[in-house]
């Protein structure tokens, strides 16, 4: 008897409509451009493991009319599409890549629906090669959920050398809104910034990633270190030793944009610069709001494991899952990383309010002057934060304060020579008064 | 004969862009009487656009938005300079008033800043670009002077052209690409800091405010049926330096549906209209008040010959120049009123 003709049968199984709505709601244009990278460099690191990605790359291409990713990156072995790449969901016997980033049975898809209504997939692995076209809208009208290959398809074939190897997906008839998407430069822009950041980790691994030939340059982490002051650093194995984290945490470069904690899961970039109580700027951790006196922060979390279902990131890989209980648990260390760090940065403003000249370095901030920034591999011990917390007293000064109008102040600056700051200004010209009216001849 | 030059310190190159500006907005007749339209613009105390819009155009519904006049003690001097009673002042940043009027009427907007492009001007743009009614006109005028090489930062590092760029409009308004000419080839290239040199940045600068007037019509059109997507084409793109280099783009926002209307108003009889990254240059003949005259009876022609034979030792640059901009030339006498 069949499902419809059973009297007892229920209908809840998914239309295709509802579940490529609900699939492509949730993630927008870039994100889902930046997760077909993500298979691309899962690929990468099936192929390389640890080492350079050097000679590997991703190439995409944004136009009006379609859209194209093509990589080196090893290709996608037949049976893996045959039985994995396409499905909704992982089937629960098929084993997760190790270490992969692009890892929930969604990702792909999910993507490609959200770009286009014609997609097409041709890749060469090890010993097979395939090619396939969908056209989404025929498949929504159709009652089976497969796809299928393209004539042709060739497995057990004799080893394909490594530089043969690859994938190149094009999409055509782009959904509305993407096409004018890709027209735009300020999109194009969006673009590189998302996955230059995203992918920061394996930039500096060495794949090329390009866009319209533009390739992308990579920015590595840098934190601050002197003799003075250095960085924290603290290693943690969570599950049995099947995740590992590592949080870094110190000074940067002074900039309020910049500041924050940044968390990686296995090298993809999942928070940037994340100044809420998320990463711990919160009264629950005995931690202040963010504010710009702690515009000298940088935090650094990496999160990695084998089994990618212990990463503690969402779906779409643009937050964390606040409900995992490893986050909970490193979201406390966190909190507790940081603590000394923002007490330092409170000496600094609190040493600048009391400093004479507003134009000068105070101190502290020559001391930051004096580090370098360097990258975060450079640092192997673990170590907590530390800063001369033993500023000198101020010496017993009082400080002075006028304006005047700003034609007279120049004038007298080029009267004198040519002085360039308004601090100096008024000292040269108290010094002045002083010698005449208080000095003996 | 007379060695007495013209006065520079009246702004030639922009004395002749306003009366180019001029000329186009004439045409929006197209669409509607050029009267029914509103001028909103930085009159200053001179108010010359105003007086000149209202003069040659009729255009009697004036707004001009005053920082300065924000200082109550100053605001009596910008009311009694108003040469005309129709314009309305309203004391304000831009960025402040832009927002707070009603966008009902067909505009025409020129946001003249004297300083550089800085997020508020981008802003501005995007308010326009988001409000203003299709048959608008948006031009934008802002400094476009590379600076030096490498300047120091407060805290004494020294930053190239690109880099002090990114930290005043943010890394995300820094074009994708911008178009270069290689070989004689328009060629699609990221912007190094090389290409912010001398007029570089003029060019730079057209492609972030373009880029902003794209991006903010796109998702405004996101909403709209096809025939009213709002199109933006560019009219003007004009280089001149009355002393630092200077940079004028602008152009008209129109509908799908009236674009046969766009076509009809044939911008491109003017030859100082620019549709792409192709600048005009307003470059300002050096010639003397005598020049000046013998050259206009022989006007108009395109036989350079002829003019070079009427005026003898004068640079063939010049005569050139001034044939490009004659019918907009100031000619400036000392008078008292």
């Amino acid at each position: 008897m069949t499902e419809q003709n059973d009297p007892k049968a229920v209908q809840a199984s998914p239309t295709k409509e509802f579940f490529i709505y609900n699939i492509t709601k949730d993630i927008d244009t870039i994100d889902a451009i930046i997760e077909l990278a993500d298979n691309c460099i899962d690929g990468a690191r099936d192929l390389r493991g640890e080492n350079s990605l050097k000679g590997l790359f991703i190439r995409i291409k944004v136009d009006e009319n379609y859209f194209e990713i093509t990589d080196n990156c090893g290709g996608i072995p037949i049976d893996v599409a045959r039985y994995r790449a396409f499905m909704f969901g992982r089937n629960k016997d098929s084993k997760a890549i190790p270490h992969s980033i692009g890892n929930f049975g969604v990702g792909m898809k999910r993507s490609l629906f959200k770009l286009g209504r014609v997609f097409q997939i041709e890749s060469t692995a090890k010993n097979s090669q395939f090619s396939m076209h969908v056209d989404v809208q025929k498949w929504m009208g159709e009652e089976k959920w497969t796809f299928e290959f393209d004539d042709g398809f060739k497995e057990d074939m004799p080893l394909v050398e490594e530089s043969q190897r690859g994938t190149r997906i094009l999409v055509e008839q782009l959904n509305k809104g993407i096409s004018s998407d890709f027209k735009k430069d300020a999109f194009k822009r969006r673009l590189e910034l998302g996955l230059k950041s995203k992918h920061q980790t394996y930039l500096e691994k060495g794949i090329e990633i390009s866009i319209n030939g533009v390739i992308l340059s990579s920015t590595s982490p840098k934190i601050r270190l002197s003799n003075k002051i250095t960085p924290a650093y603290k290693q943690l194995r969570l599950e049995d030793d099947q995740l590992t984290v590592k949080i870094y945490a110190g000074l940067g470069d002074r900039d309020k944009d910049k500041a924050g904690w940044n968390v990686f899961c296995n090298g993809r970039l999942i928070l940037e610069a994340d100044q809420s109580s998320v990463t711990g700027w919160t009264k629950e951790f005995g931690n202040p709001k963010f504010n710009n006196e702690f515009a000298w922060f940088r935090g650094f979390v990496f999160f990695e494991s084998d089994q990618t279902d212990l990463l503690p990131w969402n779906t779409t890989k643009t937050s964390v899952d606040l409900d995992s209980v490893n986050y909970k648990y490193i979201q406390g260390q966190m909190g507790e990383v940081m603590r000394p760090i923002l007490n330092f940065m409170y000496k600094i403003a609190e040493e600048k309010k009391n400093s004479d000249d507003s134009d000068e370095d105070t101190p502290l901030e020559k001391i930051i002057k004096e580090t370098n920034l360097v990258s975060l591999d450079s640092i192997t011990e673990e170590q907590e934060f530390s800063a001369p917390l033993d500023i000198p007293p101020p010496v017993n000064n009082v400080r002075i304060s006028y304006s005047k109008p700003k034609e007279e102040v120049d004038k007298l600056k080029r009267a004198l020579g040519g002085i360039n700051r308004n601090s100096e200004l008024g000292k040269l010209t108290f010094e002045y008064v002083f010698r005449r009216e208080c000095e003996d001849e | 004969m007379s060695k007495k030059r013209i006065n520079y310190s009246l702004r030639l190159a922009k004395n002749i862009e306003r009366k180019m500006l001029c000329e186009t907005f004439r045409c929006l007749s197209e669409f509607r009487l050029v009267e029914t339209y509103k001028y909103i613009g930085f009159g200053s105390y001179y108010f010359v656009d105003f007086a000149l819009f209202h003069k040659a155009l009729n255009i009697c519904s004036m707004l001009s938005i005053e920082k300065g006049a924000m200082n109550k003690d100053l605001l009596p001097r910008f009311e009694s300079n108003r040469p005309y009673k129709c314009i309305d002042l309203r004391p304000g940043q831009s960025s402040e008033i832009l927002p707070q009027l009603n966008w009902n009427e067909h505009s025409i907007v020129w946001l003249d800043y004297d300083g550089d492009l800085i997020p508020s001007v981008l802003a501005d743009i995007k308010t326009f670009c988001t409000k203003a009614t299709t048959e608008s006109i948006l031009v934008i005028t802002v400094k476009a002077d590379p600076g030096n090489d490498l300047e120091e930062d407060d805290d004494g590092n020294k930053l190239d052209r690109l880099t002090r760029l990114k930290l005043t409009i943010g890394e995300g308004k820094i074009p994708f690409q911008i178009p270069v000419v290689v070989d004689g080839q328009k060629k699609m290239v990221p912007v190094a800091n090389k290409h912010l040199d001398s007029w570089g940045t003029a060019r730079v600068f057209r492609e972030i405010i373009n880029n902003e007037i794209i991006d903010t019509l796109e998702n405004r059109n996101g909403v709209l049926r096809e025939e009213m997507k709002v199109q933006y084409k560019q009219l003007f793109n004009f280089h001149y330096s009355d002393n630092t280099k200077m940079l004028t783009v602008g152009g008209i926002i129109y509908s799908q549906e009236q674009e046969p209307k766009v076509n009809k108003c044939s911008f491109e009889r003017f030859p100082f209209i620019r549709f792409d990254e192709n600048p005009y240059k307003i470059e300002v003949p050096y010639l003397t008040y005598r020049e000046l005259r013998k050259l206009d009876s022989e006007l108009p022609t395109n036989d350079i010959d002829s003019l070079k034979a009427v005026l003898p030792g004068v640079p063939e640059k010049d005569i050139k120049n001034y044939l490009d901009v004659y019918r907009y030339f100031p000619t400036f006498a000392e008078a008292e009123l």
